[in-house]
């Protein structure tokens, strides 16, 4: 009774907002002035990512920051300094646990980074399979060096597989903040667009729901999503395998009936994500 | 490498092309180059999986990225002939029979490149990168090397007569194309084409105009013409692709592309046979052109014709088939003597050449007969 009193009390406060449109769930990161992540926020996002996977009705999900100036400027500061060491222990334990969710959720995750994405705000962005950037809204890095500590939120590991060792290494040791256009060319964004935020917004949205039913056979798209993430963690061999038993359980989908069938009819497929 | 980022980068390169081909005349020059959409005729996709959906305004709007892509694929087509053409056409400008036809030809490449703009602005604001990295090729690929994406495109127009049976016949085709598109399912497209034919009524009325005028005349020989006809013929045939074509089938199924008569006509189209239906309409509006220049030719048996399909064909069911002007099948060693004798040679064009100092081998515009 009294650990279900304390999580309430500490969970009291909305700190992430969850909405789904058309197949689309969206969380949004809602502390102003920077979004910045405590432990609290964190279990909203993890709450957020369980709510998506088990709701059949999504199909992809969408994060971003409320607002418009940041998506993310990562942990907060001002928490970091008030707790104990053994706290900031669990609390980065328990982020790798909820960014690790998001990987293993077999839909498709994109971040909109709809404003300034750095520290642990890029961590997060990295745990999406996507990223689309308003251009010139604001910066991208991992500047923790130069608060004597490391991006510690997989981001020593996420950004490497992303951009590269040395890039990568550069990158976090100079504890560089640079454009989203410099992130694409690293390849660490995929997509750097244009616009008002609003309608960079609609455009964001429109991207995310070429991703479901009727257009894409949603399910394939999960289980392409699971057969990177998981296969470029394991040797090679064992990959293949994770992506034969993908590929056969597709097999067997409806959506691959349909989408050969249709194909062969010179019709549009409609899929259902089944 | 991508050199173009903007549309006004890509304005920088479109000088810089127009540079290269030697277009100096002011009137090519101070040509208000703008892009222009016409009011838009249906608000809903006309056919289709998706008939009755909103239209798209823009490629995000379009559900899926095989559709993105061929629409992509169409406007690089469209706009790869449209700077083709001025390619083809642009060492005429030296050697105009009249004033009147120097005008002409410059406003055809004038607004032929203003079509190239047309194509090169969606391709550069809807399609990003990878359209803009298109919108740059379409001015660096070119015609003399023979580069130009479709075979008419990459043939020589060597005089006036060449340059008039290509405005009758290959324009002619390029409004099929545009009305074609016309009727698309992404907006900006459909909207581009209104005024697009509005300006190519004019080509095609100078190809038929200058056609009537050198009939008229007398001086070059009905057979002449004719080996001018069935060189550009089959390629205008070739233009509207394979027989029993999968991609037409899809452009119709994705509300992209949609017959020439869409809008009239009532009939459900025959999916597995749009090129053919589009095909055998522009036949018979050439045939009737024909007709009418056959009009001014004396004797019956000189009368001009347009070549069956079969012949000289390079895509579809009788490509690189042997077949006579007339549609009959010839034995294949026959076949390049036979070819030889029915397009135009090395003499015929150096007839032209010196024809064309001669006054009076082409009627001036004031004795025009009926027009296009």
């Amino acid at each position: 009774m009294t650990a279900t009193m304390e999580r309430e009390t500490k969970t009291a406060k909305r700190l992430v907002d969850y909405s789904t449109h058309d197949g689309v769930a969206v969380v949004a990161l809602n502390d102003p002035p920077a979004n910045t992540y405590t432990y609290e926020m964190m279990l909203q996002i993890d709450e957020a990512v369980r709510d998506a996977r088990m709701d059949d009705s999504v199909y992809v999900i969408v994060l971003r920051g409320a607002g418009e100036k940041f998506f993310s400027a990562g942990a907060n500061i001002a928490m970091l300094n008030s707790v104990t060491p053994q706290f900031k222990y669990y609390f980065c334990l328990h982020a790798n646990e909820t960014l690790n969710r998001l990987e293993h959720t077999p839909k498709l995750v994109i971040a909109a980074l709809n404003g300034h994405t750095v520290g642990g705000g890029l961590e997060i962005a990295m745990a999406a399979d996507l990223r689309i950037a308003r251009r010139e809204a604001g910066k991208i890095g991992l500047p923790e060096v130069n608060l004597g500590v490391l991006p510690g939120t997989g981001g020593t590991q996420r950004l490497s597989r992303l951009v590269g060792k040395s890039r990568a290494i550069e990158m976090m040791v100079l504890g560089q903040t640079f454009s989203f256009d410099k992130a694409q060319e690293m390849g660490l964004v995929n997509e750097v667009w244009d616009g008002k935020p609003d309608e960079w917004w609609e455009r964001v949205m429109l991207y995310a729901r070429q991703f479901c039913p009727p257009n894409k056979a949603s399910k394939a798209v999960g289980s392409i999503k699971r057969a990177v993430c998981s296969g470029l963690e394991v040797p090679f061999e064992s990959a293949l395998a994770i992506e034969r038993e993908l590929q056969q359980l597709l097999f067997q989908s409806q959506d691959a009936k349909e989408g050969i069938g249709a194909y062969v009819e010179k019709r549009v497929a409609a899929f259902k994500g089944k | 490498m991508i050199r173009v980022h903007t549309f006004d980068e890509w304005t920088d390169l479109f000088r810089s092309w127009q540079n290269d081909l030697g277009l100096e005349a002011r009137e090519l020059r101070e040509f208000k180059f703008e892009v222009k959409f016409g009011e838009p005729e249906a608000e809903y996709i006309e056919f289709g999986h998706f008939k009755g959906q909103r239209k798209w305004p823009t490629v995000m709007h379009i559900p899926d990225q095989r559709i993105r892509d061929t629409l992509q694929n169409l406007i690089v087509y469209q706009g790869d002939t449209e700077f083709a053409s001025v390619e083809q056409q642009r060492n005429l400008l030296h050697n105009a029979p009249s004033d009147y036809d120097l005008l002409s030809i410059m406003r055809v490449m004038a607004e032929e490149m203003r079509h190239g703009w047309q194509m090169s602005f969606l391709l550069v604001d809807y399609f990003g990168d990878e359209g803009k990295r298109e919108a740059q090729k379409l001015l660096e690929r070119r015609a003399e090397e023979g580069k130009r994406l479709l075979g008419s495109f990459n043939e020589r127009v060597d005089n006036w007569l060449d340059f008039f049976t290509y405005t009758q016949f290959i324009d002619r085709d390029g409004k099929f194309q545009l009305k074609m598109l016309s009727t698309s399912g992404f907006h900006p497209l459909a909207r581009s084409m209104g005024p697009m034919l509005k300006e190519e009524s004019y080509h095609l009325g100078t190809g038929n105009n200058g056609l009537l005028r050198i009939v008229k005349a007398g001086l070059v020989p009905p057979e002449v013409i004719q080996r001018f006809f069935n060189k550009w013929v089959p390629t205008a045939f070739d233009l509207f692709g394979t027989d029993n074509s999968s991609s037409a089938q899809w452009c119709y199924e994705w509300g992209l592309k949609g017959r020439f008569d869409e809008r009239d006509n009532p009939r459900d189209a025959d999916r597995g046979r749009l090129n053919e239906a589009s095909r055998a309409l522009y036949r018979d509006e050439i045939c009737r052109l024909v007709d009418r220049l056959n009009q001014l030719i004396p004797e019956r048996e000189r009368w001009l014709k347009v070549p069956a399909l079969p012949f000289n064909r390079r895509i579809g069911q009788w490509a690189r088939q042997c077949f006579t002007v007339d549609g009959e099948p010839l034995a294949a060693d026959r076949y390049p003597a036979y070819l030889a004798s029915v397009l135009p040679g090395p003499a015929d064009y150096q007839a032209l050449r010196d024809l064309c100092k001669e006054p009076g081998w082409i009627a001036p515009k004031k004795q025009d007969g009926p027009d296009a």
